[in-house]
């Protein structure tokens, strides 16, 4: 077969145009500790967007838990080094996670009273006769309307929020409680909201990272908007505890932008930070916080929302059976 | 860059080479199917590099017509891949493993060239034969890295214009009739719209104050670096029995993109061996 030299030099070359760009990746050549991480910094360095908010000299950090590392180190010394930095930022919202362990840091709530006894609220505020739809459950006591949202994980409809309410009849205030909920999807947590909204309501505002370093957008509002029947307009309460993190935190600041809403509890534990995922060459998974929510003067909502009332659990009155935070709601609605 | 440039230049300065010449026309539609590898780097998703399998599907038409060409090119990839240094596979008991991250991606693709035969077939005859002219290039891609929070997915849409280069050569073999032809893409400018640094989607999806065009860019190569390479062999008999003419194609191709949007980055590689088998042609024997 006779293939002249030109066809030869015309195939080779478009070979070699077609592969000449192709770069060497670092992450074939090794995943050892010190690589995976410089990895780990660089990430949360570029992308992290609360480092100049909580004043964290990360490069310090890195300082201190790189001369940590040795070579000998196995997987779990190697984990417990990068866990420990990574809870220096003080954020529920950075994880990581391998095969044998995973670590967040907790202490936005584990430094705080729980506040809430979901065994007492099952048994002696909802109990067997509770409408239930979806992951929202709803009673009536004492002529105030109880609605329990433990997650925005669920899926829930406007017409299904409508229905929980509304099955209750006629009520003289409506009593939201979030206390434990730590979140799921913010659009869920929108949504509940909007549902008791009578006009379009700026409640905060939102940036997003565009690149590394200090690059964000502009300021974006956010709004909760009235839907084609407003679910309840009278008094509300909204219930909270140091559990309500990330989407419900949001949910509670939408909600604190309405007229009728009063917040009681205890500060939210935060979690203003949307969170995003990554990995390192190891096969570890990391999450951290990268676009900022901000309440209506701008300010960070990722240390948490002060209630309108400060209130916490009795210890005698949960001895009894009794939520003491939710009868305080009951008859700050009846008032 | 600077070679680039040049060399894109010279290819052209060589559009002016192009002169009329009557020869018969030519078409056929081909489908072609085969597997590949992939390797990418997607920033949004993960800093890792992630490298696996690909399915690769084209089909198409050629057409020529004296010296103009036409070709119109589809195609279609799914890859599965994965961070081939995850050292969790080495977890003493694999069934608590859980599903290891893997990056799936889709590819969706139009190609139109439009192309210009260089030189006189007669006085050329040892020379392949050589064409230069334009392409559009749509390329669609959707990558998910399942169980990312807020990043599953990374896309981008890229509408392109640029050069296209095709090398033809026959061989006559003892009962087959080989065509050996390369044809090369280069995007040269493009609008561009992908993932944002920190969203998948668009700010207008999920904003109301925003503007749906902000979404798009216009980039050049010099920014957004793309290209397609395809290698086909095409063997062509004649059925015994039946006396009807098959063509039968190995293909190899490369695609190779380096887009740089929105200060995420996304490189892939993909190679991959097609077989393809070429119908409706009309005339082609007489090439």
């Amino acid at each position: 077969m006779l293939i002249n030299k030109s066809i030869l030099t015309s195939v080779i070359l478009s070979i070699f145009l077609a592969t000449a760009c192709v770069k060497e990746d670092l992450s074939e050549t090794g995943g050892n500790v010190h690589e995976n991480f410089e990895l780990l910094w660089k990430t949360i360095n570029e992308n992290y967007c609360y480092l100049e908010y909580k004043n964290i000299n990360w490069d310090s950090i890195g300082n201190e838990y790189r001369s940590q590392l040795y070579a000998e180190m196995n997987e779990k010394e190697f984990f417990t080094v990068c866990a420990n930095m990574l809870n220096e930022l003080k954020d529920g919202h950075v994880w990581i996670y391998s095969d044998f362990n995973s670590s967040s840091y907790g202490n936005w709530y584990l430094d705080y009273p729980q506040n809430f006894n979901p065994t007492i609220v099952d048994r002696y505020y909802l109990g067997s006769e509770a409408v239930w739809v979806t992951g929202l459950r709803s009673n009536k006591i004492s002529d105030v309307g109880y609605l329990r949202c433990p997650s925005f994980m669920s899926t829930f409809s406007f017409s299904e929020i409508d229905e929980a309410v509304s099955q209750l009849g006629d009520i003289k205030g409506l009593i939201i409680d979030v206390r434990d909920n730590v979140g799921g999807s913010i659009l869920q947590a929108h949504k509940l909201a909007s549902a008791f909204s009578k006009i379009k309501t700026k409640f905060g505002y939102i940036r997003f990272k565009e690149g590394p370093g200090n690059n964000y957008s502009d300021w974006f509002p956010q709004y909760i908007e009235p839907q084609s029947k407003t679910v309840f307009d009278g008094k509300i309460v909204v219930l909270t505890n140091r559990m309500c993190y990330s989407a419900t935190n949001d949910f509670v600041l939408a909600m604190r932008s309405l007229n009728n809403t009063t917040i009681i509890g205890d500060q939210t534990g935060g979690g203003g930070g949307m969170p995003i995922s990554s990995d390192l060459y190891n096969g570890w998974q990391l999450g951290y916080s990268i676009n900022p929510l901000f309440d209506k003067e701008k300010n960070h909502v990722e240390s948490g929302i002060e209630p309108d009332i400060y209130l916490d659990m009795n210890k005698d009155d949960e001895y009894n059976n009794i939520d003491n935070i939710i009868e305080y709601a009951i008859d700050y609605l009846k008032e | 860059m600077r070679k680039k440039s040049a060399l894109i230049i010279l290819l052209m300065g060589m559009l002016g080479l192009v002169k009329g010449q009557d020869l018969d026309s030519i078409s056929y539609r081909y489908r072609a199917s085969g597997l590949g590898t992939l390797s990418q780097k997607i920033t949004f998703l993960s800093p890792i590099k992630y490298s696996g399998i690909s399915t690769n599907l084209d089909w198409g038409r050629f057409n020529q017509m004296n010296k103009k060409i036409t070709t119109r090119t589809s195609y279609f990839n799914i890859t599965s891949t994965l961070n081939q240094k995850d050292r969790n596979s080495e977890v003493e008991n694999p069934e608590e493993r859980p599903i290891p991250p893997t990056i799936s991606s889709f590819n969706y693709g139009k190609i139109f060239n439009r192309r210009y035969e260089l030189f006189e077939k007669n006085s050329q005859k040892k020379m392949p034969s050589i064409s230069l002219g334009w392409t559009y290039w749509l390329d669609a891609g959707l990558d998910i890295k399942f169980f990312n929070v807020n990043n599953l997915f990374y896309y981008n849409l890229n509408n392109m214009a640029g050069l296209s280069l095709g090398l033809e050569k026959r061989i006559h073999l003892k009962k087959i009739q080989l065509d050996i032809s390369n044809e090369f893409t280069l995007p040269v400018l493009g609008v561009y719209t992908g993932t944002r640094y920190s969203s998948s989607l668009p700010y207008s999806t999920l904003i109301d104050d925003t503007n749906f065009w902000d979404a798009f860019r216009v980039g050049s190569f010099e920014t957004n670096f793309q290209f397609r390479n395809n290698l086909n062999f095409d063997f062509t008999f004649i059925r015994k029995k039946t006396g009807v003419k098959h063509t039968l194609g190995i293909q190899y191709g490369i695609n190779y993109a380096n887009l740089r949007l929105n200060n995420n980055s996304k490189v892939q590689v993909n190679h991959s061996i097609k077989l393809s088998y070429l119908f409706n042609s009309s005339r082609y024997a007489h090439k």
